[in-house]
């Protein structure tokens, strides 16, 4: 979960202790845009082999949602 | 991983130019995206991009490159033993552009002339190819590299109209002898080729009057089967997870890394992909060249753009650069090289005029 944490946190471009897995990133991360969430999917797809459809992210709303799916598989 | 080296050549210059028309890229983008359009702007990091006037052509942009650059460099059009011309956007789709560079640069007829067509990934490829017969025919070679995107863009479409814009360019390579070991490789995956495309216009879709009606593809926006269409997301994982292993693979290959290179030159894709790309290379942003921000990214142009647009603040000025050159997209496709580039050699940039037309 802290790796997951750190690894969202290096996407966003914040610190890993600013983040927490209940974080909205769509509104608490300041300048989230499309290319960001595509950030993250390529993420979780190269160090969790997890292959997230654009249309399953777009229901994630927490940083949580996105390590559910991850921790799923 | 194929290494392709090629050794005793020169670039004697680097000259690009944009086209007449500076676009506020914030506000082109107000009416698709309404209130986000700041905010697309800033993540994508494009802040403006040019645009060439209906009419003006690939070959216009990179013919006036290529005259400046064989003034600046005091080259007379017989010392050219070849022209390679590396364009998706040729001028016709027949004959190609160089027959044209090689008619109204009075250049000698009994030499190669020819096309590349290629789109983001050009730029390395014209450069081994260009360094290759520089060195067999003993004779400097001419390389444009120039689009007009403009050309097949849906200005309703929400992938291509943030980022895309025109420009041309012209490089000069030179059979000197030197020692220097220039590396190229390259890399290709077909499977992709759906999600950058035109899908009208060649043999296998002639255009018919329908390709020319805009079609409604919900929040992606509108087009028409004659301009072009990017699957945003999928060019986004080829770049940031492909490509960025592959890169570290041929650093890797040839014994180099971010510490033995001197600098980074990509492909202007947007602004956030390079600055992903470029730190996964663990190049930081001041040893990455930049012009996308202000010219945007005009495919496979945007390399020799960026030389001749950032050289000032990148280009070391005690002796030959190790630079890493990079190109990657349609196709998919992509090349690198590792080049020198002489802080001594021609290097211009310039917006190109109506008046410079022939």
């Amino acid at each position: 979960m802290e790796k997951f944490l750190e690894l969202a946190a290096e996407v966003f471009e914040v610190e890993p202790d600013e983040i927490t897995m209940d974080t909205i990133f769509r509104e608490e991360i300041d300048g989230f845009s499309s290319l960001v969430g595509f950030s993250l999917i390529v993420m979780m797809e190269d160090e969790y082999g997890v292959r997230v459809p654009v249309e399953e992210f777009l229901q994630c709303k927490t940083v949580g949602d996105l390590y559910r799916k991850c921790v799923k598989e | 991983m194929q290494v392709f080296t090629v050794k005793g050549v020169h670039i004697d210059g680097v000259v690009a130019c944009v086209p007449e028309n500076k676009v506020d890229n914030e506000s082109s983008l107000r009416e698709l995206y309404g209130d986000e359009a700041k905010l697309i702007m800033e993540s994508t990091g494009i802040r403006t991009r040019y645009i060439a006037n209906p009419g003006t052509s690939s070959s216009d942009l990179c013919m006036a490159c290529a005259q400046d650059l064989l003034e600046g460099t005091g080259t007379s059009p017989e010392k050219i033993g070849a022209v390679v011309f590396v364009t998706f956007t040729p001028d016709r789709l027949m004959p190609f552009n160089a027959a044209k560079v090689q008619d109204l640069l009075g250049l000698e007829k009994e030499i190669p002339a020819f096309d590349l067509s290629l789109a983001c990934s050009g730029y390395a490829y014209g450069l081994y190819v260009a360094s290759v017969f520089a060195n067999a025919c003993g004779r400097k070679v001419l390389l444009l590299d120039g689009d007009i995107q403009s050309a097949y863009m849906s200005p309703y479409d929400k992938s291509t109209v943030p980022v895309m814009a025109d420009a041309g360019s012209a490089t000069l390579i030179s059979p000197d002898g030197n020692d220097r070991e220039w590396k190229f490789t390259f890399y290709t995956d077909g499977s992709g080729r759906d999600t950058l495309m035109i899908p009208a216009g060649g043999s296998a879709k002639p255009f018919a009057a329908r390709d020319l009606e805009y079609r409604d593809y919900g929040n992606d926006g509108k087009r028409k089967d004659a301009d072009i269409y990017m699957d945003g997301f999928a060019i986004f994982r080829f770049v940031a997870s492909d490509i960025s292993k592959w890169l570290l693979k041929f650093l890797e290959t040839t014994g180099e890394s971010a510490e033995t290179v001197d600098s980074f030159v990509p492909h202007q894709a947007n602004m956030y992909m390079i600055r992903k790309l470029a730190r996964k290379l663990k190049f930081d942003w001041d040893h990455t060249w930049q012009s996308g921000h202000a010219v945007g990214n005009s495919a496979s142009a945007t390399v020799p753009v960026t030389i001749a647009f950032d050289r000032e603040n990148r280009l070391k000025q005690d002796g030959e650069n190790k630079v890493l050159v990079s190109g990657f997209g349609g196709g998919l496709s992509a090349s690198a090289g590792i080049i020198s580039l002489d802080p001594k050699a021609y290097y211009k940039f310039f917006q190109y005029q109506k008046e410079e037309k022939e």
